[in-house]
């Protein structure tokens, strides 16, 4: 039987797990899910010390207003979960990166030594230098990362306005980077700009991409339709499409260990797509040194996704075991 | 007509809509559909021998009726199929394993994950776990194969057992003093839910009374209300589908609210063409078994709880991706 | 290879190709009009992506000289131009992008002043090292040859002379003190690029010891080591040193940086621009307003001027020129990319120019693209979609029907011109039989007219426009190569679609599109440009708009029975109001700068003689938008408050969800992080 990371309802995976005081990291976005990680954990009744809760700063923009008024909401939600416990900390989300080396910091030198990392609404931009700082840390001996499936997502787009892509924060290349042996692209729906790379001559010979399986024929049309779209750009490059679940953390690592012959040679990463892939990249790429690529988004609707998925009578919030006893379970 | 031609007649006709008010929306379509058919449709069983690819396919299915205007409505709705190809079902059969079954062996580990001696005792439950399907249509040997478990020397579909089987031999040989201590029954797609109802059943009330697991890897939002009740209904019962496909996979014979435009229309299109597609199948219903109207195929086959305009063989009706039935 | 493959299949031509491949499919055509990119003086090579701007800077790649060697393939480039070795950056797979990571001091104004300083020493440092790799490169052993054609010496103790030489300099603070090789330079400056990144990767906690007391000078090391190569005698004294700055408006994409950093990074690029240094000079490849948007230089009084500290070598411009339009420029380089293209692919292909052009891509004349319409249609929808109106002398509305019954585009002219002349009160009392008084005949007023009449004949018959021929797709491509290509494309492969494959023939010989294949080709390349939109930074909205304006102006033009005013789909900007609506200067900018709408500086037909500028939708939405592409005669001029108007309407317009239709809900859900 071989090895896969452990990973499933974050109740469970608690339960699971030997008893211990944890430390929880979540990030308060303005959707109902940015608070059920934290709900789920104090649910479970496991030992939760402190928390700590982002609230980012972004430019001004037409949803303020509305997107204040809810991440207010996520935070009396955290609170009431959390209670005494919670400690918010402003950044922002466009500024430099210190404020999340003093936290991990901060954690090293309160003696935090199992950490709760929510991602669910934590961007990209975000979570990839968080999770980088604390694996490099060597410095705590259990790190579940938690991903909440929303209810549904809202007819309205999520973002606009991303930005090209570019390389995410403490994934910048090296200054001449050798030569790309390949990529991987995880799909989602939305994989804007990478076109843009190609026709600038960039990107590597041969990039693989990561489909994640999806549950309604809509989802299922537009992944495809990117698909097709990178295809018909660069026929030559883009090798037929790896199915995985979206939230299979473990199959996504074991793709990327067999994609590239077990980690060899420099791979040029681009996350699009499910969180739960990401991790897995993240976790690749910082291992290896290797490079990732992705659109930030600059504006935020708060209204993107409703309420929290649910898994039979459990609320679809999932943990992920990326460290445990002080290694990394890859 | 041979098939090459075929595809090039489909394509001329696809190019002729192109002056049309929408007709660039379906050259967009079939550009999409050109490359789904080489990279995804195109590993359907029931087609592979004789060779009947996806494209020609399509240009019989289109040509069932003489009005563009039909025939386009018709191209429209492949916007709406979703389709698990033979890759997205090994992927299914591995997380099915890692996010459902796990989870659930790990409880009866009755151990925690990062406790010493964790790993020995996980194995060993594993080994105590049988894993069937609910019917032969799941492909096990495959489930099997992709989670490189041992394997086994039977693996009898319940629905089968539930009909045939010997209550007693079943339950010496899975229970406490047995050769399995606990069941994981898996099917590929659940529409209703009805024959996964009677194997769980049948299952669940052995008088040695196992545990059970019940993994759909894919299943209509009706096996839900199913599956769950069963949980309630049997304590060492638990449902835990991979893929549940949404309300937006089926078109329903009544109206409901939340129905999508497309939906409506789609809806007209099934009774429509009814009376062609049924063709000397008279008791066909127009939106297949169970009247769940799905628009989900997968590579091994359609699921009659399907919709027959895309699975329905008759003298008067070419389908899309012909149903190999249960005779 | 041959047989049903699609030339233009792989549309990017990037650095990821064989370098063989590149070489041959690398079309000179724009080198002799840009060629000052190889001559002494800064130059900045503005144009949107798929203008070939990134082709010709690839010419000063040393890998690309070396490919073209190899190949035994002419450098493309003449050679009294050809002696130059270059130094590149880029911007965005390099890690400069690490700098907006970390501060270098606490304090938020420090970090603010002195970030910049350590940018251009890091800077400084990748040039050089960068510079060196090209020096060993063209002079290794095998390239003996390229080397000499450049005049560069291979000579290893001349090269340890000239490191020695720059090393001694003191404009490096003693930080490159004791090299002696270009090879212990090389790793001397990699370590200080390295201790750069450890540090804002976080890899290390404090900046390392030094670094901070031997920050060189923006632009100084280059020069130092550009002017050594040519002392020392590395370097002929004719060999050109350039340094390219690709993605130069990638810093400008990155808005977000802290501080105001991407503005600082920039500025002190113009800052290296503005010291006119005489031995290297700069290549910054950007988009035309983004690069015009900010000259300041870094700490400097004044800005860069155009003339002064570079040339700007506008690649739109040089093809919308009218001397080179009337030597068809554009149409002889889509045919060169073309030919190239066949033969890679294993065509035979005997014609080429215009010819290879007009073989591959037959014209319809507009003609039988208006019959072609109304194909099918009955007689109640002849009449109204030339427009025969019953209110007419019963005489003219014979002539018109008359002419319809075989020239329906001429019929529809017509009855636009009858409309004219009964607003003049001008109409003969019956239709003159001597073909020069005939109005709707005359050369110019049909030329004008003849896009709008196709327009308003497709929309009455329910149809699309058509679009067949080289022209069509020449005016669809505006003047962009990429554009081009993609059409080529999309018209292939409806082609491969429908031919006949014939496996034992070996057909090599070029196809010729009838039109129904390239309608559909064209149709389906439009389509995915306009997707394409929204996939650009601020694009939801930008297509939005796009959207909004077309249906505006092709209502306008189709009610428009008349045809007064056949140039109304696009519009037409005060200067003056412009400035006053900064929101909407900078958004027309920016939509001109990724291509999205076409805008050129015109002279008004108003009195005031204010200067305006008209914007149209980029071309190759013509076909999707239902708009013709050629642009002839007045723009609807408008005021900026309706474009404000647009614009508003473009940006609510992404929130509403109601009565929504299904595919537009579709494309709303586009951005999804799960």
């Amino acid at each position: 039987m071989e090895v896969r990371p452990i990973w499933g309802l974050l109740r469970m995976l608690l339960r699971s797990v030997l008893p211990r005081q944890w430390h929880l990291v979540v990030c308060a976005g303005p959707e109902e899910r940015s608070s059920a990680a934290a709900e789920v954990v104090a649910g479970v009744g496991v030992d939760v010390a402190s928390a700590d809760c982002l609230r980012l700063l972004v430019p001004t923009d037409r949803f303020s207003a509305e997107r204040e008024k809810k991440v207010d909401d996520t935070l009396a939600r955290l609170r009431a979960a959390m209670p005494g416990r919670l400690q918010v900390r402003e950044m922002e989300l466009f500024g430099t990166i210190e404020p999340l080396d003093e936290i991990v910091t901060g954690w090293v030198s309160a003696g935090r030594q199992h950490i709760l990392l929510d991602v669910s609404t934590m961007p990209k931009k975000i979570f990839f230098p968080l999770l980088r700082l604390a694996i490099r840390s060597r410095a705590f001996a259990t790190l579940i990362a938690i991903y909440s499936r929303p209810q549904k997502y809202a007819e309205q787009p999520l973002a606009e306005d991303p930005d090209p892509p570019l390389p995410l924060p403490l994934f910048t290349p090296a200054q001449a980077p050798p030569h790309a042996t390949g990529g991987i692209v995880a799909l989602g729906l939305e994989v804007l700009g990478i076109e843009d790379l190609l026709a600038d001559g960039g990107g590597p010979n041969s990039i693989h991409v990561l489909f994640p399986i999806p549950t309604n024929p809509d989802e299922s049309s537009r992944t495809w339709m990117f698909m097709q779209r990178l295809y018909s750009a660069a026929p030559n490059r883009f090798t037929p499409p790896r199915h995985l679940s979206p939230l299979d953390y473990g199959e996504a690592y074991s793709y990327i260990r067999s994609l590239t012959d077990s980690f060899q040679g420099h791979w040029w990463l681009a996350p699009f797509g499910p969180k739960p892939v990401s991790v897995a990249m993240a976790v690749a790429a910082i291992q290896h040194d290797w490079p990732a690529y992705y659109s930030q988004p600059t504006v935020y609707n708060p209204a993107y996704s409703v309420g929290v998925g649910r898994e039979g009578r459990d609320l679809a919030v999932y943990g992920y075991l990326l460290v445990s006893q002080g290694q990394l379970q890859a | 007509m041979e098939i090459e031609a075929k595809s090039r007649r489909l394509a001329e006709m696809i190019q002729s809509w192109a002056g049309e008010e929408d007709g660039n929306a379906d050259l967009a379509r079939y550009t999409l559909i050109e490359y789904l058919a080489k990279y995804h449709f195109d590993d359907y069983e029931p087609c592979l021998a004789p060779p009947q690819p996806f494209m020609a396919r399509l240009w019989d299915w289109l040509t069932n009726v003489q009005d563009s205007a039909t025939r386009r409505s018709l191209f429209a709705l492949l916007d709406h199929l979703i389709y698990f190809n033979r890759n997205q079902f090994h992927t299914l059969y591995r997380t099915a394993f890692s996010s459902r079954i796990r989870p659930w062996l790990f409880d009866h580990t009755r151990q925690l994950v990062d406790a010493p001696g964790f790993e020995a005792a996980f194995d060993q439950v594993l080994a105590r776990t049988w894993f069937c399907p609910v019917t032969d249509s799941m492909r096990i040997n495959a489930f099997y194969h992709a989670n490189r478990l041992s394997n086994v020397r039977y693996r009898p579909d319940w629905y089968s057992l539930a009909k045939f089987g010997d209550e007693q031999k079943l339950s010496a040989y899975l229970g406490p003093g047995g050769e399995y201590e606990r069941l994981v029954l898996l099917e590929d797609f659940v529409g209703t839910g009805r024959q996964m109802r009677t194997a769980a059943e049948f299952a669940a009330n052995l008088p040695s009374a196992p545990a059970v697991l019940l993994v759909p890897l894919l299943s209509l939002g009706d096996a839900a209300a199913v599956g769950e009740a069963l949980a309630l209904a049997f304590p060492r019962l638990s449902y835990a589908p991979v893929v549940v496909l949404d309300s937006t996979s089926q078109i329903r014979p009544t109206a409901a609210a939340s129905d999508l435009p497309w939906q409506v229309s789609a809806r007209e299109l099934v009774e429509e063409l009814h009376p062609r597609v049924k063709g000397e199948r008279v008791s066909l219903m127009p939106f297949g078994y169970g009247d769940c109207g799905a628009l989900a195929s997968m590579y091994s086959n359609t699921p009659n709880n399907s919709l027959p305009l895309l699975h329905h063989d008759s003298l008067t009706w070419n389908a899309l991706l012909p149903r190999t039935a249960r005779v | 290879m041959a047989l049903h493959v699609n030339p233009f299949a792989e549309l990017y031509v990037g650095e990821t190709v064989p370098p063989s491949d590149f070489v041959r499919l690398f079309s000179p055509f724009l080198v002799e009009h840009a060629s000052l990119l190889f001559q002494r003086g800064n130059v900045v090579l503005t144009g949107v992506q798929g203008s070939g701007k990134t082709m010709l800077l690839s010419l000063l790649r040393p890998s690309i000289r070396l490919a073209f060697h190899k190949a035994k393939t002419p450098f493309p480039v003449p050679e009294a131009h050809s002696h130059f070795i270059s130094a590149g950056i880029s911007l965005r797979n390099s890690g400069v992008m690490s700098f907006g990571q970390r501060a270098f001091e606490k304090d938020a104004a420090a970090a603010h002043e002195v970030t910049p300083l350590y940018f251009a020493d890091y800077l400084n440092y990748a040039l050089v090292l960068d510079l060196l790799a090209s020096l060993q490169l063209l002079t290794e052993d095998e390239n003996a040859k390229v080397a000499e054609q450049v005049g560069l010496s291979t000579s290893v103790e001349t090269q340890n002379r000239f490191a020695a030489e720059v090393a001694a300099d003191p404009c490096w603070l003693g930080a490159l003190d004791g090299v002696e090789t270009v090879d212990e330079m090389k790793l001397r400056l990699a370590s200080r690029i390295e201790a750069y990144l450890s540090f804002l990767q976080f890899n290390s906690s404090v900046i390392p010891q030094g670094l901070a007391s031997s920050k060189t000078a923006a632009g100084i090391p280059v020069s130092i080591t550009a002017k050594a190569l040519r002392n020392s005698g590395v370097a002929g004294k004719d060999v050109n040193v350039f340094v390219r700055i690709d993605q130069y408006e990638e810093l400008d994409s990155i808005r977000r940086l802290p501080n105001s950093l991407g503005v600082s990074f920039r500025e002190i690029i113009n800052r290296i621009l503005g010291m006119r240094d005489p031995h290297v000079f700069y290549r910054v490849g950007a988009r035309r307003h983004a690069w015009r948007a900010n000259l300041r230089m870094y700490g400097a009084e004044g800005v860069l001027e155009d003339q002064r500290e570079y040339e700007e070598v506008d690649l739109e411009e040089i093809l919308r020129r009218k001397e080179n339009l009337k030597t068809f420029l554009f149409m002889r380089f889509a045919a060169d990319v073309t030919r190239r293209r066949l033969l890679h692919a294993g065509y035979q292909c005997d014609l080429d120019g215009k010819k290879l052009l007009r073989a591959l891509f037959p014209r319809t004349r507009p003609e039988e693209k208006a019959r072609m319409c109304l194909r099918g249609a009955d007689g109640a929808l002849q009449r109204r979609a030339i427009g025969v109106d019953e209110n007419w002398p019963p005489q003219w509305q014979e002539s018109v029907l008359e002419n319809g019954r075989t020239d329906p585009l001429l019929a529809r002219l017509q009855s636009a011109w009858i409309a004219q002349q009964l607003a003049r009160g001008q109409l003969p009392a019956a239709p003159p039989k001597v073909k020069a008084a005939q109005g709707w005949t005359r050369e110019y007023w049909r030329k004008e007219r003849v896009p709008q009449a196709l327009m308003q004949l497709a929309a009455a018959a329910g149809q699309r426009m058509i679009w067949v021929g080289y022209s069509d797709i020449e005016a669809l491509a505006g003047g962009n190569i990429l554009v081009y290509a993609s059409i080529a494309k999309s018209i292939w492969a409806a082609w491969l679609r429908t031919a006949e494959q014939r496996p034992n023939d070996a057909d090599l010989r070029v196809p010729s599109f009838d039109a129904r294949v390239q309608a559909a080709g064209i149709e389906e390349a439009s389509l995915d440009w306009f997707r394409k939109v929204a996939e650009k930074p601020r694009g939801g909205t930008r297509k939005k708009f796009i959207d909004i304006v077309a249906r505006r102006l092709v209502t306008q033009m189709l009610d428009d029975r008349a045809m007064s005013y056949p140039g109304h789909y696009g519009f037409s900007l005060a200067d003056d109001e412009v400035e006053r609506e900064p929101k909407v200067k900078k958004w027309l900018r920016e939509a001109s700068d990724v291509g999205d709408l076409v805008e050129v500086v015109h002279t008004t037909k108003e009195r005031d003689r204010r200067s305006r500028r008209k914007y149209y939708m980029q071309p190759a939405l013509s076909p999707f938008l239902k708009i013709p592409a050629v642009h002839v005669k007045e723009p609807l001029y408008v005021h900026v408050e309706t474009v404000v108007s647009w614009l508003a309407e473009a940006e609510g317009d992404v929130r509403k969800s109601a009565d929504r239709s299904e595919d537009e809900r579709r494309e709303r859900s586009q951005l999804r992080l799960f």
